[in-house]
């Protein structure tokens, strides 16, 4: 590891103006990811400021929305009250996410830049073009590996994303807020995430950050009644591994009747690929056979829902107008993963395997009508 | 209850292992067996330059340790090599294997991943501050009482980090199930594949430390 100058911020504001003074140091919460690509000589930082004792640490009820700040360990965020009532497919998936010791020292903002983890990232002699580590602008092109990105490749980057905590806050539409030189803004979490094409043509990272930004809060809208939220992550091994494909989808339900739905999948492309999913109410039309079972709690309304596997296309969730002509009350979202024994040398991007799917069957209707 | 070495035995050959190895990490340039890759391990700082020693003081065990040391040097480093606490292991150094889990401020994290400067505000606590000066198993803490009398372990280089997994698992209340007690401990990997007996003895530390404490876990 290269020497580095160290620099303790206490306050954001005083990160921001160390970031400003110092263009090329990185910040450090939990470190986990950072330290880990310092050592493997990926991310070469001249400095870095420690960002862990700048508060930022707590969870808070806006009303309408929930406030996440950007130094809640990932621990904190998952089994936070406000969070299991409100939004649990947040508190699942970071429980779904790496070992509980990772998730003590990791930050929910540093979750949301996490690296990517296909091999020729990790690897210095073959990551292409990497543009002196700086997180945001670099590139891994080509070689066969499970952990590349499938969909919205370019010809400059096979890179997908992996984290788990980003696609329950795409789903429901969280916004990202951060503190520049300028004051501070704020932004919806797909403007967030840039598309490899948006990258390659208007320059810029892969994430919608000025160079001299830190990420203070994400704002989760709450869920109203009639939710049901389900995130599904296809791994290697039951537990602590990195998704090689996951999906989570949102419906809201009245008398038995999907009116709103909302996906997002992460590990197929760099971008988390969440496309909200509004139909009509009039379009919709009642069921010939009403379920008669209800749910009692909204938050805990997807337990009941199972998973199942079954062949169909992810498209079809990315194709709005077309899947809701016929709103269905047993929906499927499925995705394409990657097949870890592909032999045959091709790209994944033009290799696309139905690998796993789920299905949120026997979604209930759980609001009064 | 089979019979196993005490550090007594230890005692009785005059030189213990540990105390060996000790002495010898102190003088690496007398090292007879000059390993590479121990050598390269051990004295990584002593060749850094003198502009890359930062001075340092850290709160280990509750006590108060200053050192200097390389100001690149991970928290796991600082424990082993500038402390002295050579209980906390080096596994992967990379965060997969969980060998090298301690407590920081209560809460278990990994001292591969974070580094030593990060900590100066934080306490921490290492497998020789859960039952320090215990001489017999009774002395141990019950989580290492109960490692010892379920087996919960072969050869051992995983255990200093399973047992302080299993003390931060136990204090945040995810032990109800044995499901759920393998899913919270899987950031700590086991190449002998103990974990049935690794899930036995934190069960019975459970049932022993909600016993004392009056309430259920």
């Amino acid at each position: 590891m290269r020497a580095y100058a160290y620099v303790c911020a206490d306050s954001p504001e005083a990160a921001v103006a160390l970031k400003a003074e110092t263009p090329e140091a990185h910040f450090v919460a939990g470190g986990k990811n950072q330290i880990d690509l310092m050592k493997m000589g990926i991310r070469r930082s001249p400095a870095i400021i420690d960002i862990a004792k700048i508060g930022l640490d707590t969870v808070e009820d806006r009303g309408d929305a929930i406030r996440i700040e950007a130094l809640v360990s990932n621990t904190a965020c998952a089994e936070h009250p406000l969070i299991i009532e409100h939004a649990y497919a947040v508190s699942m998936t970071i429980v779904k996410g790496a070992t509980q010791q990772i998730r003590n020292m990791a930050s929910v903002g540093g979750n949301l830049l996490r690296s990517p983890r296909s091999v020729c990232y990790y690897d210095p002699s073959v990551h292409n073009a990497r543009s002196d580590g700086m997180h945001a602008t670099s590139y891994s092109v080509g070689g066969v590996d499970r952990m590349n990105a499938i969909l919205g490749t370019h010809p400059r980057t096979t890179d997908a994303n992996p984290s788990d905590m980003a696609v329950p806050m795409m789903a429901l539409g969280a916004i990202v807020n951060l503190l520049g030189p300028d004051g501070a803004r704020d932004m919806p979490m797909s403007e967030f995430f840039r598309l490899a094409a948006q990258v390659e043509a208007e320059g810029g990272g892969w994430y919608a950050l000025g160079p001299f930004d830190l990420i203070t809060s994400a704002d989760l809208p709450k869920t109203g009644t009639g939710w049901n939220q389900h995130y599904h992550k296809v791994r290697e091994r039951q537990s602590y591994a990195f998704a090689l494909v996951s999906g989570m989808a949102a419906f809201r339900l009245n008398c038995g009747r999907i009116i709103d739905a909302s996906v997002a999948a992460s590990g197929v492309a760099r971008f988390l690929g969440a496309f909200p999913w509004r139909p009509h109410s009039r379009v919709v039309r009642p069921r010939r056979r009403r379920l008669s079972r209800r749910l009692p709690a909204v938050s805990r309304a997807h337990s009941r829902s199972t998973c199942m596997l079954s062949s169909s296309t992810f498209y079809r969730a990315f194709s709005p107008a077309r899947s809701l002509r016929r709103p269905p009350v047993r929906a499927t979202v499925q995705c394409f993963g990657r097949s870890r024994y592909d032999r045959t040398g091709r790209t994944q991007a033009h290799y696309r395997l139905p690998l796993h799917c789920f299905s949120l069957s026997s979604v209930q209707p759980n609001h009064e009508c | 209850m089979r019979k196993k070495r005490t550090s007594k035995d230890d005692k009785t050959n005059g030189l213990s292992r540990r105390s060996f190895l000790r002495s010898s990490v102190a003088g690496t340039a007398a090292l007879p067996f000059a390993d590479g890759r121990v050598e390269a391990e051990e004295t990584a700082p002593e060749r850094s330059d003198a502009a890359n020693l930062i001075d340092l003081t850290l709160n280990v065990n509750g006590n108060t340790r200053s050192m200097r040391v390389d100001h690149r040097a991970s928290l796991l480093g600082a424990l082993r090599r500038q402390v002295g606490l050579t209980g906390t292991k080096k596994g992967c150094d990379a965060g997969h294997c969980g060998a090298c889990t301690v407590l920081v401020s209560g809460k278990r994290q990994l001292p591969c991943l974070t580094f030593a400067q990060c900590h100066k505000s934080d306490d921490i606590t290492t497998i020789e501050g859960l039952a320090p000066g215990a001489e017999t198993p009774e002395g141990l803490h019950p989580v290492q009482r109960a490692f010892y009398e379920r087996d919960g372990y072969q050869c051992g280089a995983c255990t200093p980090g399973q047992i302080m997994s299993a003390v931060g698992c136990i204090n945040d209340g995810h032990i109800g199930t044995r499901a759920e007690i393998r899913e919270y401990m899987s950031g700590n990997i086991c190449r002998c594949g103990a974990y049935p007996y690794i899930t036995d003895a934190v069960e019975q530390a459970r049932d022993e430390i909600s016993e004392a404490r009056g309430t259920s876990l």
